[in-house]
């Protein structure tokens, strides 16, 4: 049977980057991975280390759940969002999302960018990215997006 | 959070110079989208349950939005080395926090005692005096309960998205329908909006639409296979059970060992661990590809229930 701190080191980057993916911001996934394992420390002669992570993947979405829940009463999020849009797409959105050039970081930051409205410091806090990073991914992603519509390198 | 083309830097105007009534037109598609955070927790199944039906939907509905809930697959950031030491002292320090209140225990105990025998004669008085002591108080508005998974069971069979697949009978469906489409094939246009959800991981919108489905299709393995999984993702085992018994008595070949598989999976989850056993036999000894998985599961619920834990 593994110890405690043996298991944090297997499953802790599992952990976390699951729980970026549910909160969207480093400090609060941070929070969620703490929880999770302290939860698992509190837990730990009764728990079949086989269903490690994802006993603490559960933790964190049910951590994730409550997190949620307090940001809708402080934010009051719309509960309604725009149906799809109409189904006539301009080439650049069909090429950012079906194109097999790009990485999925790629497409990910395009539409941040060009779709969401991001700047490149929005893009990093909700991404984790650094913004060189996204800076980085932007430019590779514009470089596709101008060969791929026949635009002149300059 | 509004970036137009009037806050491009140099390199972007350059970039997308001929381009910016698509990229106009492209963000005007997507206002009122819901925002990327929302849309990642929601494929996590991790906000709460009217957050997640509203984004639910909108995802089922539209592929920009599915594509930014995929995140950033392996580019995704982890820890840095000193990022996990600092986190596992701080772990550890809210551990031995935790474990604290034990060792005052001692030095509180009497006066806890001692306010126990004060609350303890004042109810008396109380009760005594047949005064009213109020309305009980309310729940408050924002008590929030978390829960920690239940005790995880010895062995839980394996349960991974099927991906879809289609019978050669739906490929080459050539049905009577009124409103057939213009190559005859009506069920492969109906079954799309499950399927798109199903594979949206929209499991409610996927049961919703397969279900409508099956008094006008009878028999169709498709319709009632992925009802059957996206009932077991939505929990609801007896649910599942129902569609893949139907869908057993399709007979067709090409899904039988799934089927049999995940109504194991969906017996087991609700319980009834003799029928989970009975289905994961037939998978055994029909020896078909799926036969080793399933002898292997069938050795592993035997270990577990003579170990429980």
């Amino acid at each position: 049977m593994a110890t405690f701190e043996e298991l944090y080191r297997q499953h802790v980057q599992a952990v976390f980057r699951f729980a970026l993916s549910v909160a969207g911001k480093r400090e609060v996934a941070e929070d969620l991975t703490s929880e999770a394992f302290l939860a698992l420390h509190r837990n730990l002669a009764a728990i079949d280390q086989s269903q490690l992570p994802g006993w603490l993947l559960t933790v964190v979405r049910n951590r994730a759940r409550d997190w949620w829940r307090r940001q809708m009463v402080e934010r009051r999020y719309a509960e309604q969002f725009a149906a799809a849009p109409e189904p006539e797409a301009p080439p650049v959105e069909r090429w950012l999302l079906d194109s097999t050039d790009l990485k999925q970081v790629h497409r990910v930051c395009l539409a941040l960018r060009y779709v969401q409205g991001m700047t490149r410091a929005e893009i990093s806090a909700r991404t984790g990215l650094t913004e060189m990073q996204v800076k980085g991914h932007l430019q590779y992603g514009l470089t596709l997006l101008r060969r791929a519509h026949g635009v002149q390198e300059t | 959070m509004s970036t137009d083309r009037h806050t491009w830097d140099r390199e972007e105007r350059q970039a997308l110079a001929g381009l910016e009534d698509q990229i106009d037109a492209m963000r005007r598609r997507h206002v009122g989208a819901p925002p990327f955070e929302l849309l990642r927790a929601a494929r996590a199944d991790a906000l709460p349950d009217d957050l997640q039906t509203a984004v639910s939907e909108h995802l089922a509905a539209s592929p920009m939005s599915r594509t930014l809930a995929e995140g950033l697959g392996e580019d995704a950031p982890v820890l840095s080395a000193e990022e996990q030491e600092r986190l596992l002292a701080r772990i550890m320090k809210d551990a031995r926090k935790e474990a604290a209140p034990a060792s005052v225990w001692g030095w509180l105990r009497p006066v806890l005692v001692g306010t126990g025998i004060v609350a303890v004669a004042s109810l008396v008085w109380i009760v005594s005096k047949g005064t009213d002591v109020g309305e009980p108080l309310a729940p408050p508005d924002s008590q929030v309960v978390v829960a920690l998974p239940p005790a995880v069971p010895p062995f839980l069979l394996p349960f991974e998205k099927p991906d879809v697949r289609l019978s050669m009978s739906a490929l080459t469906w050539r049905g009577s329908a009124p409103s057939a489409t213009d190559d005859g094939n009506q069920l492969l246009a109906d079954l799309k909006p499950g399927l798109d959800a199903y594979r949206g991981n929209d499991y409610a919108t996927a049961n919703r639409q397969l279900t409508a489905l099956v008094s006008r299709y009878p028999g169709t393995i498709e319709i009632l296979f992925y009802q059957g999984v996206s009932r077991v993702f939505l929990n609801d085992y007896a649910g599942a059970i129902a569609a893949f018994d139907a869908a057993d008595a399709v007979g067709d070949r090409t899904f039988a060992s799934d089927v049999a598989w995940y109504r194991a999976v969906a017996e087991q989850r609700s319980g009834n661990d003799a029928q989970a056993r009975a289905q994961l036999n037939a998978i055994c000894n029909a020896r078909g590809s799926d036969a080793g998985r399933a002898c292997t599961a069938l050795e592993q619920l035997a270990k577990a229930s003579a170990n429980p834990q």
